[in-house]
């Protein structure tokens, strides 16, 4: 049986980052294994190769598992170090934050080995970037702005209705990888770009559906103007706030809330009922899945609704939640999936899985639960609920991923 | 006595049968769980008052303390050589139910296909969930009505049925539809 550690280096790496992640220092770790401060940095260092028993007492050490340690595979994402640069020391959620980039870090790297195992890369069809124009007044950058968003709905073939499924739209049309984490809640979403895995976003999974969408929104926004410079975005008001940033702000409203398409909607409501009302308000906001106070300063922006409209409704104390329960409006942004990981990332770890290429134990570590409910997920993904049958039953379709759909069809004989 | 390492998978699959103490009493084998799949969070699925279904955490303490289950671990040396050696390809319960089956010449009891068909490559002596209820409905020369009970709670519980092509998974699918 081979006891050698492949790639000493690889697995020094992934020592030094998992010990960065726990917040141990290196005194602790050569404290803790019994060996002097030199032989543990020679470790790190990828000069020394760690023996079984150092490894399983870092594993233990460091709360991870073995495997994560040494898994075949490069450690190719380097995005911590990426967003570690954006992060301020001084901020009191700073703990929280740097587990959340951990875990951007580890999904990140989870979706690489997927593909890896799989040879199955995300197809990419990325935008041009942007470079904006240096002397925009704040009326001149809306209009390059709304430029911008038409642009590129234009080239997605979005045309100006909403966008119900955001998530899973610009995950497979444009090819970027956007997870959901536990982020503080005054933190609403971060972004890196590198090399191995591309443009990644973590968005806030506590914060409402349709904040998460106008995180979004703002993190393609970062995409296309920023795409090379990581970001955390914080919730909190800047006093001056970057020209990027400013842009990025005005996108993500005008390709959310098309100019053409709430136009329209607005004007067909007020012909028809002579009156644009609050709870019209209420209603197109649910219908381009954003928030009641979004739509309400969009349409302020467009002209539509007087200025201050939004802070009279915040003064009466307007109730959103109130409103929605009253005129019956159900969450249509429900479409994008909030789960943490993408779809696609989920059935390449079931396609892995039901290959014979992970086991289990790795399945469920992939999935982020517990086996029972790795299997629930497998059965879900291969038993597919389609259509009805002749007779109006509910049809089972089991899928075989590994079933050739190239192949011609072989016809049983009846 | 037949030593079986068991994996994390096949002890779920025993804890949701609701037969556990009487198919790990089965004369003429003992069972070892490894740390590694001790530390697993293992769940089942259950119903709340409500019949809303829940998932409920499988209490391994009982079996462990009527000496049904032994707990082991791996000892410095090529033991834990072997583990690691195996965690490289495996989830720890894995690589380290895997490592103690074949340094202590043990059966390896999983129906994980990968980790199955490593343990092959090496040659350890396998079984599964589906072997290891067949012996015990032969062995005790259960009543249908009994064996249906005991597969269907693994397939409602836990989620599980072997595939089509395992050679017992037409045994089960005609027992578990009795």
């Amino acid at each position: 049986m081979s006891t050698q550690i492949e790639a000493p280096h690889l697995v020094a790496q992934r020592l030094t980052d998992a010990r960065k992640a726990s917040g141990r220092t290196q005194e602790e770790a050569c404290a803790h294994l019994g060996m002097s401060r030199p032989t543990f940095i020679a470790i790190e260092k990828g000069l020394r190769t760690a023996t079984p028993e150092e490894i399983l007492k870092l594993a233990s050490f460091y709360g991870r598992s073995v495997h994560e340690l040494i898994r075949p595979g490069a450690p190719t994402v380097s995005l911590e170090p990426h967003l570690r640069t954006a992060l301020s020391a001084a901020r009191p959620d700073y703990a929280t934050l740097q587990k959340a980039i951990g875990e951007m870090q580890r999904l990140a790297e989870d979706y690489a080995e997927l593909e890896r195992l799989l040879n199955n890369k995300l197809v990419e069809r990325f935008p041009n970037e942007i470079t904006l124009p240096k002397s925009l007044s704040a009326r001149s950058l809306r209009s390059f702005a709304e430029n911008v968003a038409v642009r590129e709905r234009a080239r997605l073939f979005l045309g100006d209705q909403p966008i119900p499924n955001l998530r899973h739209m610009l995950e497979n049309e444009v090819g970027i990888r956007i997870f959901l984490g536990d982020i503080p809640s005054g933190v609403a979403g971060m972004y890196a770009f590198v090399a191995d895995v591309r443009y990644c976003v973590m968005i806030n999974r506590l914060h409402p559906i349709e904040r998460r969408r106008a995180t979004l929104a703002h993190e393609y926004g970062h995409f296309l103007c920023d795409r090379h410079k990581p970001g955390i975005d914080y919730l909190e008001e800047q006093m001056r706030r970057s020209l990027n940033e400013r842009f990025v702000e005005a996108f993500a409203m005008s390709f959310l809330m098309p100019e053409t398409g709430i136009r329209r909607q607005f004007h067909e409501v007020c012909d028809s009922s002579g009156d644009f009302q609050v709870a019209d308000l209420c209603r197109l906001s649910n219908f381009y899945c954003v928030s009641v106070q979004a739509m309400a300063l969009r349409m302020e922006a467009l002209e539509l609704i007087p200025d201050g409209t939004w802070d009279f409704l915040k003064q009466e104390q307007f109730k959103v939640a109130d409103a929605r329960l009253a005129l019956n409006l159900e969450r249509l942004a429900s479409m994008d999936s909030n789960e943490v990981y993408p779809i696609r990332y989920k059935y390449l770890a079931v396609q892995a899985y039901e290959q014979g290429l992970i086991s289990e134990g790795q399945l469920a570590r992939f999935l982020r639960c517990d086996r029972t409910t790795a299997r629930d997920i497998v059965e879900q993904c291969i038993n597919r609920y389609d259509d009805v049958d002749a007779l109006g039953k509910q049809a089972e379709l089991i899928l075989d991923f590994q079933h050739s759909l190239l192949r011609p069809v072989e016809r049983q004989a009846v | 006595m037949m030593p079986i390492s068991l994996d994390a998978c096949c002890i779920i699959n025993i804890c949701a049968t609701g037969d556990a103490p009487r198919i790990l009493k089965m004369a003429g084998m003992k069972f070892y769980l490894s740390a590694a799949c001790s530390k697993e969070s293992l769940c089942l699925h259950g119903r709340d008052d409500k019949a809303a279904r829940i998932r409920v955490p499988i209490d391994l303490s009982p079996l462990i303390q009527s000496r049904l289950i032994e707990l082991t671990d791996v000892t410095p040396g090529p033991e834990t050589a072997a583990f690691v050696d195996f965690a490289k390809q495996l989830d720890d319960g894995e690589a380290m139910a895997l490592a103690l089956a074949i340094c202590r010449g043990w059966t390896f009891a999983s129906d994980d296909r990968k980790a199955c068909r490593i343990a092959k490559e090496k040659g350890v002596p396998t079984i599964g969930t589906p072997g290891l209820l067949h012996t015990y409905s032969t062995s005790l020369n259960l009543s249908p009505p009994d064996i249906a009970r005991c597969l269907k709670n693994i397939e409602q519980r836990a989620t599980f049925r072997p595939k089509p092509t395992h050679p017992l998974g037409h045994w089960w699918r005609a027992n578990s539809n009795q």
